[in-house]
């Protein structure tokens, strides 16, 4: 069984067409990215598969489950970080991952086992028991990834997770997303405009360009197939090729 | 040095104007504050007009040792159909009327005989020899007060007043050739109230108990416009904050349902906001009883000196509804809140929308204070029920009679009703009509 499995998908807001036909599949225990830039098509292609909103037309598999039937079965396989999610001002980052810990879990040793990856996850010391208010962009995306992932879903969705963060921040948390797939075996799907930073974590893409999937595959294989040095070099010729 | 930066405040002025939202505020309670005036108005008008030519049910205890108020009994029972006053003469012979225990004996009994009389009149012994003499002259009526309003009652007591006035006048001035407005006010005017409800009897003008009566049911709305502003702009900002700082959708991808999500956040909000209103009832409160201290206890006095206080005419248990009832609105006023909040993509959208719409929460209950109650007909039952009136209807019915045992079950309708308002906004609301408003507002915002 694949982890996400969308053919064909179309989304129209209205007269907008965001979405011209989507397709594409993620193995279990992948890390999988959605690469294109702004108003491509990735958030909305992302809240599709979590069920947030409903698509125009086209199928999507997740875990085997409809998340337009499934849709309350599905929050509990995927775990989805939204774009610019925000943190709550006057809370601390430790009673943020305790009330999520505890919303997923009702069983007190699960959601204290899960707190505790959370807090390992974050790794931000002793801050974490300060208002998120006081913490820096990187600490607070620390914070948000732990909570998607501690919660060890069988698919976390990160839109856009290293966006607005420095080099060394975002570094760091490409490290962590890594780490955590590899130690429970998450799948993990994420989007990226930045075509260079995807390079090191994914193992396929996908390059989305205004709501169409332009090439899909193994990064190496992409690489060699187009003789592009890296994925901005090939996204940048494919585009031309397009606009040909 | 100059005081401000003249290119500053030109760019203040532009950047305010040009923001459609800064309007909407001001354009609706353009349109709302006149709205609110008719929506009170209009009921009285009519109350008025209706009070003015409804038929009025007089009753009449006659003591007089002469002969000028029988003459007056005939000549009204003459023009009955041009005035509209019926008279049901009774053969009750002795009145004091310094005893209110022995007038309410007297209206309960006059009451038993004839149901619909809605005022005694009684005119004591000297009155043709007063008039005869040229003085001025005693009468006393007693206000039958089924319901509590402003006007109404007030209005009718008016019309026998001014029925015995000119009858008078003209009396005394007949074949002087002199016009009788030339005469004032020939009556001392003398009145009680029997609250039908209460079983009780109240000295003074019906005018004075009244309105001191009523005051209650007018304060009432705008004790509740204070809070719900304040609980509404609490709960509104924080549910818009979520949609501000991108938070929300983390919560709607949490395994929660929408209910579940948009409950919550009502009730953790909803207490804070308890907590806070608490406080400012309080204040309000003290600040009420400081300057109403003269209003609510007035010592009005005809013969027998007789007080009637605010407190002895709610029983304590009427008291907690009402107080429970209010309670129930302000969660409802909470809810409105967070629909408010929930469908703004900002804090500021959000304070924009709730200062008219709690001008709105107004409205009802302040028709509901100042009309009769029956007016409603068949829609009574609603106000009993709804949230923005039901405190209102409470507190009135509390002080002309008392609340009926299935009070609790009202207020449990009405905390239903929050829940279920809340409920179909979780149906309707979701990331897809969240996210094309939001779209929307900002394209409406680029033009
Ligand atoms: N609710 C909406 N209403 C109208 N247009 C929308 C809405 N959501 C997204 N769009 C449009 O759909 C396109 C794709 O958006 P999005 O999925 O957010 O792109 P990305 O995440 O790749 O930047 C954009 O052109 C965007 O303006
Ligand atoms: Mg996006």
């Amino acid at each position: 069984m694949k982890a996400v499995e969308i053919n064909n998908l179309t989304k129209n807001f209205g007269a907008t067409i965001a979405l011209r036909g989507i397709t594409f599949s993620v193995d279990v225990g992948d890390i999988y990215g959605l690469i294109g830039p702004n108003g491509a098509g990735k958030t909305t292609t992302f809240r599709i598969i979590a069920g947030l909103i409903p698509p125009t037309s086209g199928s999507i598999k997740v875990f085997g489950l409809n998340p337009l039937i499934d849709t309350e079965k599905i929050k509990n396989i995927i775990s989805y970080l939204p774009e610019d999610a925000g943190t709550y001002r006057n809370i601390t980052g430790y009673e943020f991952l305790k009330l999520v810990s505890e919303i997923y879990f009702s069983n007190k040793e699960e959601a204290e086992e899960a707190l505790e990856i959370g807090i390992r996850i974050a790794n931000i010391g002793n801050r974490i028991y300060d208002k998120m208010k006081t913490y820096s962009k990187g600490m607070k995306r620390r914070i948000q990834v732990a909570r998607v992932l501690m919660v060890r879903p069988k698919l976390a969705i990160l839109d856009e997770p290293t966006s607005g963060l420095d080099v060394i921040h975002a570094r760091e948390v490409r490290r962590v997303i890594n780490d955590v797939s590899r130690e429970f075996g998450t799948t993990i799907l994420l989007s990226s405009h930045n075509m260079l930073e995807v390079q090191d974590i994914c193992q396929k893409v996908a390059l989305i360009h205004q709501g169409r999937i332009l090439v899909e595959g193994l990064i190496t294989d992409l690489l060699e197939e187009y003789s592009a040095s890296n994925l901005e070099e090939l996204f940048v010729s494919l585009v031309r090729g397009v606009a040909r | 040095m100059k005081l401000f930066s003249r290119q500053l405040i030109i760019k203040e002025f532009k950047d305010l104007v040009r923001d459609p939202r800064i309007w909407i505020p001001f354009i609706l309670s353009a349109v709302l504050m006149p709205a609110m005036g008719l929506v009170v108005y209009a009921p009285m008008i009519s109350a008025v007009e209706k009070a003015t030519v409804e038929k009025l049910y007089v009753a009449v205890i006659n003591m007089d040792e002469g002969d000028i108020a029988g003459k007056l009994i005939d000549f009204q029972n003459n023009i009955s159909v041009k005035s509209k006053i019926v008279i049901y003469q009774t053969n009750i012979s002795n009145v004091y009327l310094n005893d209110t225990k022995k007038l309410k004996e007297i209206t309960e009994y006059i009451l038993s005989k004839y149901p619909s009389v809605e005022n005694i009149v009684i005119f004591p012994r000297d009155f043709s020899k007063k008039i005869n003499n040229r003085q001025k002259v005693r009468i006393f009526t007693i206000t039958v007060v089924r319901e509590i309003t402003f006007i109404g009652s007030t209005v009718k007591t008016q019309r026998i007043f001014d029925a015995i006035n000119n009858f008078i006048r003209e009396y005394v001035l007949n074949g002087t050739g002199i016009k009788p407005d030339v005469i004032v006010k020939p009556l001392i005017e003398e009145e009680a109230n029997y609250i039908v409800g209460k079983k009780t009897v109240l000295l003074g003008s019906s005018m004075t108990v009244l309105t001191s009566l009523s005051l209650a049911s007018f304060l009432i709305p705008i004790i509740l416009m204070i809070i719900s502003v304040t609980i509404m702009q609490m709960t509104a900002t924080s549910m818009a904050v979520e949609n501000e700082e991108k938070t929300l959708e983390t919560l709607l991808t949490l395994p929660l349902t929408r209910t579940q999500i948009l409950l919550s956040k009502l009730m953790g909000s909803f207490t804070v906001a308890a907590i806070g209103s608490f406080m400012s009832i309080i204040g309000f409160g003290l600040y009420m009883f400081i300057i109403m201290q003269p209003v609510f206890s007035p010592r009005v006095q005809i013969g027998n000196q007789v007080s009637f206080s605010f407190q002895t005419m709610i029983s304590p248990l009427d008291m907690i509804y009402v107080v429970a009832s209010l309670i129930a609105t302000t969660f409802f006023t909470a809810a409105i809140g967070i629909v408010i909040g929930a469908l703004s993509s900002d804090t500021r959208i959000a304070s924009t929308m709730v200062g008219p719409l709690s001008m709105l929460v107004f409205v009802p209950g302040m028709m509901v204070a100042f009309v009769k109650l029956s007016t409603f007909g068949s829609f009574l039952p609603l106000l009993y029920i709804l949230p923005l009136t039901q405190p209102i209807v409470f507190i009135k019915q509390a002080i002309s009679s008392s609340l009926p045992p299935e009070t609790l079950l009202y207020i449990l309708a009405s905390i239903i009703v929050t829940i279920i308002i809340i409920v179909i906004t979780a149906k309707i609301f979701s990331l897809e009509t969240l996210s094309n408003l939001q779209h929307r507002l900002s394209r409406f915002r680029r033009k």
